[in-house]
């Protein structure tokens, strides 16, 4: 019964957290600009996001080392460093929008202006980041994260065609009002959107912190292959729902207010709570997870002491780390940064930023000395191959499409 | 625990590796290895060397001898060495290189200290494991 | 010539407002302009008419409307006077008057739909609807009328 109820609770969480800021707008504007005819992109990341973190949540089962220290092992000190500058500054992009997503939500809930608001996010993410449990943190701000259902409720009360939605999203074509490079750009941010390199940091030092061992494994696969399709299913609604509401009225998604439109539209207030609430919980879980991520990489590359399993003092670069990144976040807003633009480049980047992580867990998780038993079957290597292959392509067309198509324009 | 080989590929399994003490927590990388030939000439493990004195050096270029340069110029002794960690307290190598001593008796903390005396320990709940 | 301050100041200045203000030399870019500015304008109105309907209907929160629309009304401002610093090509060319004005129109609405939902007015609410209403159609038209001539489609 305890089992049962623990491996409930993981997937729940999976799914609630499975959302952030970069998910929520780029699949609004996405929804709202081409439809579900780049429903395929979401697919892909979702699966690609599977693959990779159950291979990096199985290498810390089994070998208790997180990413960042397998990829020094593997790539030497010098490249190592390379690309520990490059992940970090994409997951510094990430916690700054995902800060100033939270800022947005407490804006749209209460209509205090989210620069109010930026200072004091700011101070209570550092406060978790200091004090809270892991667990907990992650089980409050999963299952709070689980209101965003409110958007497949949404998309079944619009009562939609589901027949023409599911011929848009198996027939994907280049809508007639976008050019096929904006539509590649797009493409490519939605596929950085789902797949955000600091998922995958998270995900394996969360492992650690929760001290998991080779016996966790099957837990931890539940959780990636039941929990991330169905948060997958979200970012779905949330494209469906933007199409069907915003994108036939002609409207362009750039706030975070006309991605709650469309369940306003269905539901009214109650659904604009869940909505709310959901936006809340999605981003302030995501901006401890990336706040997080910053102070596991940076560490785990010096070799000191991390995690939230020891006292802040015995870890205290570590949390210099965290205290830096976030005072640092919440500077850059209070230049007046627009947070949705943040969030646009943030997931951009991160597309760029892709190889850094993946190829080393690749590399890892095929190394018997390591992983013994628990090495990489075929199927594992097939997936993991061809996901290669397409980040390689999503990083490489990255830069070339964002300057072809000023941004998306 | 898997104790020690007697012999080890150097940069396979210690070079960049996690170094854990008895109790289980992250001590340093292994940035570095101080080698003595014995009579023979074969050369031996005598210590793990760490901290930006070892891994400057180990970066090379431009940038490796900067981090080393600001590195000596941080240091009160005039011909500062870099952080050592004897072999003799190494009892196990695997994914992680594991020590039969603390971390604290190591004395190789300069920052962590710092840092830990300067700005953590002043913010309250700095002593307690998270909770809620 | 010594090169003072105030003068690098000043030519500083001078060539920084010729970049603002530069005309465009090329009619399609312009068209393209001004359809695009069209389409924005349209998605901003559009924006509103949902919100004020939902207000009217009981079916948002005041102050999340309130954030909604006032969003909208600054990203709007913006988008007109962006395109009021560019200058046309042809001095004749209507065009420029009519997307300013048909702007200029969506803009009161907006506001006038803000202020009404702010004070809880809901008669003002209703009348600012039908105005938002009113230009919402006036903008599609222009966009026809402007595509239209050359029978491409802009971006």
């Amino acid at each position: 019964m305890k089992k049962m109820f623990a491996l409930a609770l993981g997937i729940l969480t999976a799914i609630g957290g499975f959302v952030d800021i970069g998910d929520l707008v780029t699949n609004a504007v996405v929804g709202s600009r081409f439809g579900l005819s780049l429903a395929w992109v979401v697919v892909l990341g979702v699966v690609g996001i599977c693959v990779f973190a159950e291979m990096s949540g199985r290498v810390a089962a089994v070998s208790g080392r997180a990413t960042f220290s397998l990829v020094r092992q593997r790539l030497g000190p010098r490249l190592g460093f390379v690309n520990l500058c490059g992940s970090v500054a994409v997951t510094a992009l990430t916690y700054i929008a995902e800060i100033g997503g939270v800022a947005l939500a407490l804006e749209l809930a209460s209509s205090i202006n989210a620069y109010l608001w930026i200072p004091v996010v700011g101070l209570l993410v550092w406060i978790v980041l200091w004090r809270v449990k892991f667990d907990i943190m992650e089980n409050v701000f999963g299952l709070a994260g689980l209101a965003l259902v409110v958007f497949g409720v949404s998309l079944w009360a619009l009562k939609p065609d589901f027949a023409s939605l599911a011929t848009q999203a198996l027939h994907p074509s280049v809508p007639a009002t976008e050019g096929t490079p904006t539509y590649l750009y797009y493409a490519v941010a939605l596929f950085g959107a789902a797949m955000t390199p600091y998922e995958v940091f998270f995900f394996s030092s969360g492992g650690i912190e929760e001290k998991w061992t080779a016996k966790d494994i099957p837990v931890m696969r539940s959780n990636v292959f039941v929990g991330f399709p169905l948060g997958g299913l979200i970012s779905l609604a949330i494209a469906a729902t933007s199409m069907l509401v915003l994108g036939s009225s002609g409207i362009d998604v750039e706030s975070l207010g006309q991605v709650a439109l469309p369940v306003v539209v269905a539901l009214g207030k109650v659904g604009l709570i869940f909505a709310l609430v959901g936006f809340f919980a999605a981003t302030f879980g995501a901006a401890c997870e990336t706040g997080l991520s910053v102070g596991y990489s940076i560490s785990q590359y010096f070799g000191w002491q991390w995690g939230k399993f020891v006292a802040p003092r015995r870890a205290a670069r570590f949390h210099v780390v965290m205290l830096i990144a976030t005072i640092m976040a919440v500077g850059v807003l209070l230049t007046t940064a627009d947070p949705i633009k943040v969030t646009e480049y943030s997931v951009v980047f991160s597309a760029v930023a892709l190889p850094l992580t993946y190829l080393p867990i690749l590399v890892v998780a095929n190394d018997t000395r390591y992983m013994g038993a628990h090495v990489n079957g075929r199927l594992a290597n097939v997936l993991g191959s061809f996901y290669l292959v397409v980040i390689l392509i999503a990083s490489l067309a990255a830069i070339p499409l964002m300057v072809l198509t000023k941004a998306g324009q | 625990m898997t104790g020690i080989p007697r012999t080890l590929e150097a940069k396979l399994q210690l070079l960049d590796h996690q170094v854990i003490d008895v109790h289980g927590e992250m001590v340093c990388m292994v940035d570095d290895l101080e080698l003595r030939p014995d009579r023979r000439g074969h050369l031996h493990v005598t210590a793990i060397l760490t901290g930006p004195g070892a891994l400057g050096p180990r970066w090379g270029g431009r940038f490796g001898s900067w981090i080393t340069a600001v590195w000596r110029r941080l240091r009160e002794d005039a011909d500062p060495v870099p952080g050592r960690i004897a072999w003799n307290v190494v009892t196990g190598v695997d994914s992680g290189i594991r020590l039969n001593c603390a971390r604290a008796d190591l004395a190789i903390e300069g920052l962590e200290t710092w840092t830990a005396a300067h700005i953590v320990t002043r913010i309250p709940g700095a002593g307690h494991e998270s909770d809620a | 010539m010594r090169w003072t301050a105030p003068g690098v100041g000043a030519i500083a200045l001078a060539l920084l407002l010729c970049s603002c203000a530069a005309p465009r030399d090329d009619p399609e870019a312009y068209l393209g302009d001004s359809l695009s500015t069209v389409e924005t304008v349209a998605s901003y109105v559009a924006t509103a008419q949902l919100t004020a309907s939902a207000v009217r209907d009981g079916r948002v929160f005041v102050p999340s409307a309130n954030v909604v629309l006032s969003e909208t009304m600054q990203s709007l401002s913006d988008t007109v006077s962006t395109y009021g610093l560019v200058e046309p090509p042809d001095e004749r060319s209507p065009m420029r008057a009519q997307v300013l004005d048909v702007s200029r129109r969506a803009e009161d609405s907006v506001f006038s739909t803000l202020t009404a939902v702010r004070r809880g007015d809901t008669a003002a609410l209703d009348a600012s609807i039908d105005r938002l209403t009113a230009v919402d159609a006036d903008l599609s038209s222009l966009a026809t009328r402007l595509e239209d001539p050359s029978g491409r489609r802009g971006e």
